[in-house]
């Protein structure tokens, strides 16, 4: 027994730093993880069908739904004039209606929402709503949207130094255009919810939605009931990457105005053809630059106007443009900055988050800039960023210092040599050389991610600690799981903290009735503000058992591990007798009638950001990381291979380090994704064609080179984030670009720099411009 | 003549009753409350519902991973349908299930299902699998958390719990096997009124029903199915309904891959009308690798497993993969009516867009493929994504090069017109030239007087166009390159 403990103690039990495995895994392997769809269906459940707007932009003349409401099984079709509360679900500006009212923006608006007692019942009711609508012209691309001056929030600024100045009188000076296209989420589990009905008139939602909060405030605006009276249960996302932030929450009103018109449980499930042709993506920018820089490449003044395509309404399209605009310089120096960004208007799905939030497009243009630099000048494009880098104590454009902003150069110096950047150039160039029909390529980028919601009241957390008297813990917090492991990686907090094996510890699902007015999971957030949250509520329960201990075992100095509690003098700890278990002291600290349970707050220290004057410090710190791609591209189809990859990325100190290299693996997959093969095209009246996965690629296990090294950064602690960890959910989805950038590299082999090949690069864009170059080639 | 379905359920005998649309997805979730399957799209791209099917062939259990979305319930007749329930007894998890765990290699969960039950249909009929059958069988699972190298890895996991390939195996496979070897194959036959199907165990029973069942076969009231994949996609996302769904998949003599080799004979691979794309990839390796390799590129180990060549070239889509590579080398198909069989060459089967020389009430009973005519056979495609996706413009030539000159070419290609094209001029062109780069360039200019390519949402006309011209000069660089490696061997 003895023995055994001794080997417990030394061994992992999940505690932080470990990588146990995923605490829902049993579920998931054996199939038995509960998503919306799969919960047990309450009786009398009505099935809902939408009916989406057919066109971008039109007057409705007419909602007809009288023959279908006669169709045998439908129990109900409502409209916008069926809403008892506010019509109205706009997060951050209240430009969005839940039903379309007077006219439609957007392919997919819903409509009208059919309940009926079976999904065919309910499809073929929405035959019969006769829907007449006026076709009105829609505004599809940014130059359109200003062009009318159409924006879906204010034009803002960064700005620091004088960038006309240096303009006027540089020795090298560039223009243009960089653009990206959206990306569709792709979460496997489409948009679902299940309302159940409550007493008083309050209704229950099982939503698939990273913003239970949101859903919870705007089902009871739609309803026109107060907040308590609707409550909002959240298990788990069948992914979600930011399309389930703000997206989710229309669904949700919709089943919830359902039930509490019928007084019957109301299911919404979308289809994946439902959700890809309604549902926000993420933004395209088309954006103009202008860069005067010197003859070692050093950017001397940038100015970029990130336009980005907002869609009908305004969703979080503002911050996400925000967060575009403060990743303008990304890892570098720039000390004539000026960043404009207009967040125009279109008749396009409302654009959302998506993990980066931003983020990848700002950092996509500077990227591009100093790449053409780097072409223009015949430097390499390692140098030129490298001279470029952030040093220690420089202060960002605005107007924050870039804490430990020294990690990314070390990482770039690091990366050279794990990469093998030098000798890959060497044999790419003799590849080339003897390749007329293969040209292969090399690329880079590095990463400086800013952490916190750039909306600085959005950065809280909040816990629930519940202790039974067996020992067990019931953790509730304010995140929610959607595969980014933020429950494993809670738990090992918890465990951690009040020194038990993680089995000890459940996590529950997120319900607005055990934490309130939690911010979305977004931002990468989820377990530093959450964990945070659990820490402090821990910390207040762990006070009173140590009070507890004290008096047990007076003048002794006690630790809790792995469900024992032992004595330890002078650092080191008696595994040989423990003092007793957690359980029996949670069972003392019962009948001594202490508290077991406790609520947990954080909210980050220091954040602010003055959006008119572009000024303040919006992020509590920052992840660093850099990515090295290699690739080879086929001249006479345009294809790509993506044949290597390194990636070094600095997570601090790492709670979990299997999970942080599984999201690294998974942002770089959604980021190769979004620079080569996902394409969302349009017909000129705005629907989206590719609206399914016969259509839309994302990548597959074949598109993942057998060459992926990941390396965490070692030695990096940050004081900042919960247990010296960094967030890791977003910043590595920016490793993409380098694909991007290695492909880039492989075309300026031909000799001219590929000016039109926007994201994605696809086998057609890359094709475009292997034949301008060609051409120009023949010109000379 | 049985109305309702037999099948084994994770090892128990189930019988059912089910509508002639009713997909195993919906059987499994919605009639017998089994979760554990997923709808992730549909129309059978994600994997997220994908199942295991053992099935009786050549006297023993075969398992195969299909999409339940495009899998007929009605199908399973006989079957053994194994779904991510089945996997851990006891309450304790499969190796495959464990290794999952070890590889970090499920985040949200909602693919793991899938991934599990394609990994096991891997383990299940190849004991030792390669990286390339690893990826053959999983290419067909989208997960968009891990980036697949976690799941990549579980093969490593799955060595180190020591595990040989008869521990994959769940316990209840060998009794199920038994009673599946001994389960007497009856016609199957369900009808509400609205939709039928009719699944017969022999040619003779078809032919017969085809006479007594008239109003359900006249007209375009009747699709024959093998598979069913592409027939599914049409049903459940474009309202294209048939009055009569027609399975021959259970009629043995449409199974059969067989040799023509007699001396005086021309020699050729006759492959029948039901044999599955999955068995064309492994039983044409050695005999006709380029169909074997082509094949290969043709949607996921799910749909490859149930599909046929024949429905892939009945479907009459113009980016059909193994159209032009058949038609290059003059495949014959034999079409099998109430009134006998005829020979058509597939060359001359396509009429239109998406018209056949087909009867409605006719079947493809073989593709004859003629072998050995040619010394260099090539397909190439080009498509958004390298596998899983359907080509912008795919292309087939067969050549008998004879000293470095072309004696006889044949040169079709796909997405490039409203159906796949024999490209006579282009073919005539190459014939008595060099086999040289230059040749194939020249070819450029005759290529583009025979196909005029339009644009849509996998690639617009311009670009068809350049990319067909391309692939010709592909085929040449294919040519050079089996050539280096003939080198190397010697």
């Amino acid at each position: 027994m003895k023995n055994e403990q001794k080997e417990n103690s030394c061994s992992q039990w999940g505690q932080v730093g470990t990588s146990p495995l995923h605490i829902s895994g049993f579920d998931h392997v054996t199939g038995r993880s509960q998503f919306i769809d799969d919960i047990p269906k309450p009786r009398n459940l009505l099935q809902l069908k939408i009916l989406p707007s057919p066109l971008a932009h039109g007057k409705i003349v007419r909602i007809n739904t009288e023959k279908a409401k006669a169709l045998p099984g439908v129990a109900a079709i409502f409209t916008a004039q069926d809403i008892p509360g506010e019509n109205q679900i706009g997060g951050i500006i209240q430009d969005e209606v839940c039903l379309a009212e007077g006219h439609v923006h957007f392919v997919g608006e819903p409509v009208a929402i059919v309940a009926a007692e079976s999904l065919e019942e309910a499809e073929a009711a929405l035959g019969q709503i006769e829907l007449v609508l006026e076709e009105e012209t829609p505004v599809l691309t940014v130059r359109d949207a200003i062009a009318k001056n159409q924006y879906v929030g204010p034009i803002r600024k960064i700005e620091r130094g004088d960038v006309e100045a240096v303009f006027a009188d540089c020795p090298h000076y560039l223009e243009g255009v960089i653009r990206n296209e959206g990306q569709e989420h792709f979460y496997l589990e489409t948009q679902s919810v299940l309302a159940v009905p409550e007493d008083s008139g309050g209704v229950t939602l099982y939503s698939s939605s990273q913003n239970p909060n949101e859903v919870q405030r705007m089902a009871a605006n739609v309803l026109g009931v107060l907040q308590n009276q609707v409550t909002v249960d959240i298990k788990r996302l069948g992914g979600g990457f930011g399309g389930k932030e703000s997206q989710a929450t229309a669904w949700a009103c919709i089943a919830a105005l359902a039930a509490f018109h019928t007084g019957r449980p109301a299911e919404l499930r979308l289809t994946r053809d439902e959700d890809m042709l309604c549902t926000g993506k993420r933004h395209a920018f088309e954006s103009d630059y202008r860069v005067a820089f010197n003859e070692e490449g050093k950017i001397l003044a940038y100015s970029v106007e990130l336009n980005s395509n907002c869609g009908a309404v305004a969703d979080v399209s503002t911050s996400v443009l925000e967060r575009a605009m403060l990743h303008a310089e990304n890892s570098y120096r720039i000390d004539n900055i000026r960043v404009i960004g207009r967040p125009c208007k279109t008749n396009l799905h409302p654009a959302t988050a998506f993990r980066g939030f931003g983020g990848p497009q700002g950092i996509f243009a500077i990227e591009s800039v100093i790449q053409k630099i780097a072409f223009t000048l015949k430097l390499d494009p390692y140098d030129v960023r490298m001279r470029n880098m952030y040093l220690k104590g420089d202060i960002a454009p605005y107007g924050e210092e870039i804490l430990n902003a020294e990690h990314v150069g070390e990482i770039f110096e690091k990366l050279r040599t794990y990469s093998k950047w030098d000798e890959r150039k060497k044999n790419i160039a003799v590849f080339n050389a003897k390749n007329k029909y293969y040209k292969k390529g090399i690329g880079i980028t590095p990463v400086k991610f800013g952490i916190s919601f750039t909306a600085a009241h959005l950065n809280q957390g909040s816990a629930m600690i519940l202790i039974y008297l067996d020992g067990s813990i019931s953790v509730t917090h304010g995140a929610i799981e959607m595969g980014q492991e933020v429950n494993t990686k809670i738990a090992q907090i918890a465990a951690t903290n009040f020194g038990v094996p993680l089995s000890y510890v459940r996590i529950e699902s997120n319900n607005t009735k055990r934490v309130a007015n939690t911010s979305p999971t977004a931002a990468s957030s989820g377990c530093d503000l959450n964990g945070h949250a659990v820490e402090n509520a821990s910390i207040k329960i762990m006070k009173r058992l140590r009070e507890l201990t004290s008096r047990l075992f007076p003048d002794m100095e006690v630790v809790f591990e792995n469900g024992f509690v032992y004595k330890a003098a002078k650092g080191s700890v008696d595994y040989e007798e423990p003092l007793i278990t957690f359980k029996d002291l949670v069972k003392k600290a019962y009948f001594e009638r202490i508290d077991l349970c406790d609520h947990g707050f954080y909210a980050s220290p220091g954040i602010h950001f003055d959006r008119d004057k572009g000024q303040g410090h919006p992020f509590l710190y920052y992840v660093f990381g850099a990515a090295v791609s290699e690739v080879t591209v086929d001249l006479l189809t345009g294809r790509t291979s993506l044949d290597s990859a390194h990636i070094i990325h600095d997570c601090g100190s790492s709670i979990n380090p299997r999970v942080d290299v599984g999201q690294v693996q998974g942002a770089f997959a959604q980021g190769v994704g979004w620079v080569t093969t996902e394409e969302l095209v349009y017909n000129e009246k705005g629907r989206l064609l590719s609206s399914s996965p016969a259509t839309y690629k994302i990548p597959t296990i074949g598109d993942i080179p057998e060459e992926l090294h990941i390396e965490l950064l070692e030695g990096s602690l940050n004081e900042q984030g919960i247990k010296r960890s960094k967030a890791i959910g977003e910043p590595p989805f920016v490793y993409g670009e380098s694909v991007y950038f290695a492909i880039v590299d492989a075309l300026c082999s031909l000799g001219t720099y590929p000016e039109g090949l926007s994201i994605p690069a696809t086998p057609e864009k890359i094709w475009l411009e292997i034949r301008r170059s060609t051409n120009a080639g023949r010109n000379e | 003549m049985k109305k309702t379905i037999h099948f084994f359920l994770n090892g128990n005998l189930k019988e059912v009753q089910v509508k002639a649309e009713t997909t195993v997805l919906e059987l499994l979730r919605n009639k017998l409350e089994l979760n554990g399957i997923k709808e992730g799209c549909g129309e059978g791209d994600c994997g997220a519902c994908t199942v295991v099917i053992g099935e009786v062939r050549e006297g023993r259990v075969h398992y195969k991973s299909v999409t339940g979305c495009l899998y007929l319930a009605a199908k399973l007749e006989g079957k053994h349908l194994i779904t991510i329930e089945g996997l851990a007894e006891k309450g304790k998890l499969h190796p495959i299930q464990e290794a999952i765990l070890s590889s970090h290699a499920t985040q949200c969960g909602f693919c793991t299902p899938g991934v599990s039950l394609s990994i096991l249909a891997l383990y299940l009929e190849r004991s030792n699998p390669t990286k390339e059958e690893f990826r053959r069988y999983l290419e067909g699972n989208l997960c968009r958390c891990t980036g697949y190298d976690s799941i990549r890895k579980v093969p490593e996991y799955l060595k180190e719990l020591s595990v040989c390939s008869e521990n994959l195996r769940p316990s209840f496979l060998e009794a199920t096997e038994e009673q599946q070897l001994g389960f007497i194959q009856e016609d199957v036959f369900v009808d509400d009124g609205t939709f039928a199907y009719y699944s017969p165990v022999s040619e003779e029973h078809l032919i017969e029903f085809l006479s007594t069942h008239k109003e359900l076969t006249g007209g375009n009231n009747l699709r024959y199915i093998n598979g069913g994949s592409d027939v599914l996609v049409g049903i459940k996302k474009r309202n294209q309904h048939y009055r009569l769904l027609l399975d021959i998949s259970r009629i043995t003599s449409l199974q059969q891959i067989s040799y023509q080799d007699k001396p005086q004979e021309a020699k050729a691979l006759i492959l029948g009308g039901g044999v599955s794309l999955s068995r064309v990839i492994d039983s044409t390796r050695e005999s006709f690798s380029e169909l074997s390799a082509t094949v290969q590129r043709m949607c996921s180990e799910q749909v490859r497993s149930s599909a046929t060549v024949a429905g892939n070239i009945v479907n009459a889509s113009p980016v059909a993969d193994t159209v032009p590579l058949l038609m290059a080398v003059d495949a014959v198909l034999t079409l099998q009516g109430q009134e006998g069989e005829r020979s058509v060459p597939l060359r001359n089967f396509f009429h239109g867009y998406k018209q056949t020389e087909n009867k409605p009430e006719e079947w493809i009973a073989s593709i004859c493929v003629p072998l050995g005519e040619y010394n260099f056979i090539n397909f190439e495609k080009v498509s958004k994504r390298k596998e899983v996706d359907i080509a912008a413009v795919n292309s087939a030539i067969a050549l008998k090069i004879e000293e470095g000159i072309i004696n006889r070419a044949e040169v079709a290609c796909g997405g490039v017109g409203a159906t796949t094209l024999y490209l006579p001029k282009t073919s005539r062109y190459l014939e008595g030239k060099e086999m040289k780069e230059e040749t194939f360039l020249g070819a450029f200019e005759v290529i583009n007087t025979e196909a005029t390519p339009i644009g849509d949402v996998r690639g617009s006309a311009q670009y068809r166009s350049a990319v067909m011209q391309n692939l010709l000069l592909k085929h040449y660089l294919a040519y050079e390159r089996s050539q280096e490696v003939d080198g190397y061997e010697e």
